[in-house]
């Protein structure tokens, strides 16, 4: 577990609240790390549990699920239908044996700018603290990629 | 042709010397959570060979490893080295006669040569084991099959208590044997003679034409009662030792890639799905039908011999009990009643 | 609570007396393999047949599962509690039809050998029934299991290193998806490719999301009958995981599956109420 080890988190935003805020805090020139790559979700209710799973699968060090609060969905029950499995998921994955920190869920509402940036913050320094994810098989996964995109960015 | 004898003890001790230029795959117990299973690994501690009974996976993945990425020489396993020959351990005559099967279908087939097969096949030294009494669901000698020798393996062991006889039919391989005492033809001609007598026969029998004639059963009613309890798992294939269907795909991610080569199932609703959607065998009887098919029909058509051993590992590992000497007595009463059992088809 | 040889006895009175009158066109029960013996699923369509019916201490398939086949006919089934149960979330689930099915639903189930999951069963009475064999026995719950396997003692690396051990051996046969009545999906996951969301390859890696990902699907409707297990040719423990999703569930919705048959899937509906356990603070 190097210090200079930047983890990958796949980050899941729905579009009318944390995809925004994630806007409001580059707008208000909140520095947060780039430590996350965001996928743009509807809704966290359209968020199948197989998305997570699959980003373990494929090598993200974490998770970042971030929907708006209960009873603000824009679909009015998506992300109450969405808590549900999110609880389900966290408790498979840390019966697993995944860390818990690297699993992170939270709210966080188009206002909340400077929340989003707090979360992002905590959730990099949670996954950091549990050194990089080394697959379901243990051998880890080549840093040829991890390298070839962050030069992209 | 030369017999050797040895005890148990001297036998390890000069598969011990063979070691280190051979890869030695054996039978093995292994505990696997709750199960206790024989399987054929490659060993290194060579007492931990288990030639009690009928091993529970066959060779097959051996000589047709389950995954092996293409261009690579079958990596999965530690204790092989792709430079070293390997020898087959106490192979059963029913196993023998598989690997036969696949042999015929990947090597021997005039117009195709499986290459990665036959460069396993090829540094593959099988030593069968004579089979001493029947286990609970085989009936290879129902099919015609000899479970104390069978004539494909070029050495053949027999074991009576701690005694082994060693029977090598190859020149090449008298050398690797030369170490043990020379034994006597006539004192294991007679615990064959002996072992042939109490080897009880088997209560199964069946009499069906070989190669079963498509055009009277395909279209029979028979498939849908057969195949009625089958949950459509892959199990009986993929413990079969004669099933060789595979597929290939490509693993990994956009920077880097390998093919593989797979063992496919027939009982997967995919194995015969089109890229249209379309799909000709959708339901569990016709799988199964082209399952029993294969073994009795279209393998004994294009190839001499039968697709199926006998081996009943189908049987014993199925989750629902289906078995194929039901499906066979169905398959005889039908072309019975039909009228259509001829012996030579 | 009876034994088996009266469960049998029972069970073939009544499969003999629907036949006769021609409620149903088929049972759906266990019998005896014709050539080994070994007890396997049998489908009778004659009266006479009824006598070929069993039920004893091997019966562990979940019959539940060949209903789907039978869609739109009068069949009855012998169902154990976990069976019933399944029967009861199909139901929910409006898969099949209750007009078309009749069940011989087995009170006070003495139990299958072998399976682990008899140990945790909290029902052993079946909760959806037309006619009843053995007899209803007060519900008690046994947590023999939880001391031979307690994963709660063990850190999460431990539990990680056990499970990879598990699933280092399947060989994706998918004996599991296919004895366990929830897996009735129409394309199942692993087969999807239009997203792909597991390789074909048979390596830790794969066999891991899959096991995960079939929890996953679990969560809320695994009934715990422990078909999976007994179905796995390799004795992987492949319950563990359904039984963590059925054990939350419980703990931390309080809901218990195919208890109803109006019952919805866990799921399928929320309270505004619930639980946020695990999420960041």
């Amino acid at each position: 577990m190097s210090n200079d080890f930047e983890p990958k988190i796949a980050a899941f935003l729905c579009t009318w609240c944390s995809y925004a805020a994630a806007d409001l805090a580059g707008s208000s020139r909140i520095q947060y790390p780039p430590n996350i790559r965001v996928v743009r979700v509807p809704c966290t209710g359209r968020m199948d549990p197989f998305l997570l799973i699959k980003a373990f699968n494929m090598g993200a060090d974490g998770i970042l699920v971030s929907g708006c609060h209960p009873g603000d969905c824009h679909y009015l029950d998506g992300n109450l239908y969405a808590r549900r499995k999110f609880v389900m998921l966290n408790e498979l994955m840390q019966f697993a044996g995944v860390k818990k920190e690297r699993l992170n869920f939270t709210w966080c509402s188009a206002s909340e700018g400077k929340r989003f940036a707090d979360v992002v913050n905590k959730a990099v320094k949670r996954v950091k603290s549990v050194g990089p994810w080394q697959g379901f098989d243990g051998k880890g996964f080549q840093s040829k990629e991890g390298e070839l995109i962050s030069e992209e960015l | 042709m030369m017999i050797k004898k040895a005890d148990q003890e001297s036998i390890l001790k000069l598969l011990n010397n063979l070691k280190n230029d051979y890869n030695i795959a054996a039978p093995v117990l292994l505990k696997k959570g709750k199960k206790e299973i024989v399987e054929y690994v490659f060993i290194d501690d060579l007492n931990d060979i288990y030639l009690d009974r009928q091993p529970d996976s066959s060779p097959k993945n051996i000589v047709f490893p389950q995954n092996s990425a293409i261009g690579k020489d079958y990596s999965g396993d530690k204790l092989y080295d792709p430079e070293k020959k390997t020898i087959l351990w106490g192979v059963r005559s029913c196993d023998i006669e598989a690997i036969k099967t696949i042999d015929q279908v990947f090597i021997e087939d005039e117009m195709y040569t499986d290459q990665s097969y036959k460069a396993n096949r090829d540094k593959t030294i099988i030593v069968g084991l004579s089979c001493e009494e029947r286990e609970k669901n085989c009936f290879c000698d129902a099919l015609g099959f000899n479970p104390i020798e069978s004539d494909y393996a070029p050495i053949y062991l027999f074991i009576k208590e701690d005694q082994y006889y060693i029977k090598i039919k190859e020149k090449e391989y008298e050398s690797l044997f030369s170490s043990l005492f020379d034994g006597d033809q006539t004192e294991l001609n007679e615990l064959l003679k002996l072992r042939e007598k109490d080897f009880n026969s088997s209560e199964f029998e069946i009499d069906i034409p070989i190669p079963l004639p498509e055009k009277d059963i395909f279209e029979a009613e028979i498939w849908d009662e057969m195949s009625e309890k089958c949950l459509s798992c892959g199990v009986c294939t993929y413990y079969c030792p004669t099933c060789y269907c595979f597929n290939f795909f490509w693993d990994g991610n956009d920077h880097d890639s390998t093919r593989y080569k797979n063992w496919d199932s027939c009982m997967f609703t995919t194995y015969s799905a089109h890229a249209s959607g379309h799909n000709p065998r959708d339901s569990k009887d016709k799988r199964y039908r082209n399952r029993i098919m294969h073994k009795f029909s279209y393998h004994p058509f294009n190839y001499e011999g039968l697709g199926c051993v006998g081996c009943g590992r189908c049987i014993s590992r199925c989750p629902v009990n289906l078995d194929i000497r039901e499906a066979l007595k169905l398959t005889e009463k039908y072309l019975q009643t039909k009228g259509g059992a001829k012996k030579d088809g | 609570m009876k034994n088996y040889d009266q469960i049998t006895e029972e069970i073939r009175k009544i499969a003999k007396k629907i036949l006769n009158d021609k409620t149903v066109d088929k049972v759906i029960g266990f019998g005896l393999g014709t050539i080994n013996q070994e007890i396997t699923p049998l489908f009778i369509s004659k009266a006479e047949g009824a006598k070929k019916l069993v039920f004893n201490k091997n019966s562990h398939m979940s019959l539940a599962k060949y209903l789907l086949n039978y869609k739109n006919e009068d069949v009855a089934i012998v169902a154990k509690p976990c069976d019933s149960r399944a029967i009861n979330t199909y139901l929910s689930e409006k898969i099949i039809n209750r007009n078309d099915i009749k069940v011989i639903g087995i009170q006070g189930c003495p139990g299958i050998e072998g399976n682990t999951a008899c140990l945790e069963c909290e029902v052993r009475n079946a909760v959806i029934s037309d006619y009843d064999v053995g007899e209803k026995i007060s519900k008690k719950k046994t947590n023999q299991l939880k001391e031979e396997k307690d994963f709660d003692s063990l850190s999460p690396e431990e539990r990680f290193k056990y499970f990879r051990n598990e699933f280092e051996r399947c060989t994706r046969c998918y004996a599991c998806r296919e004895a366990c009545y929830v897996c009735y999906c129409k394309e199942c996951f692993t087969e999807s490719n239009q997203p792909e969301w597991l390789n074909k390859s048979v390596s830790l890696n794969e066999n891991f999301t899959y096991h995960l990902m079939r929890a996953m699907h679990m969560a809320g409707r695994c009934v715990n009958c422990g078909a999976c297990e007994l179905a796995c040719p390799e004795g992987i423990d492949v319950r563990a995981l359904a039984a963590k999703m059925y054990n939350t569930a419980t703990e931390i919705f309080d809901y218990k599956v195919g208890m109803d048959q109006k019952q919805k899937t866990l799921l399928a509906e929320y309270d505004v109420h619930d639980s946020e356990k695990g999420f960041m603070e």
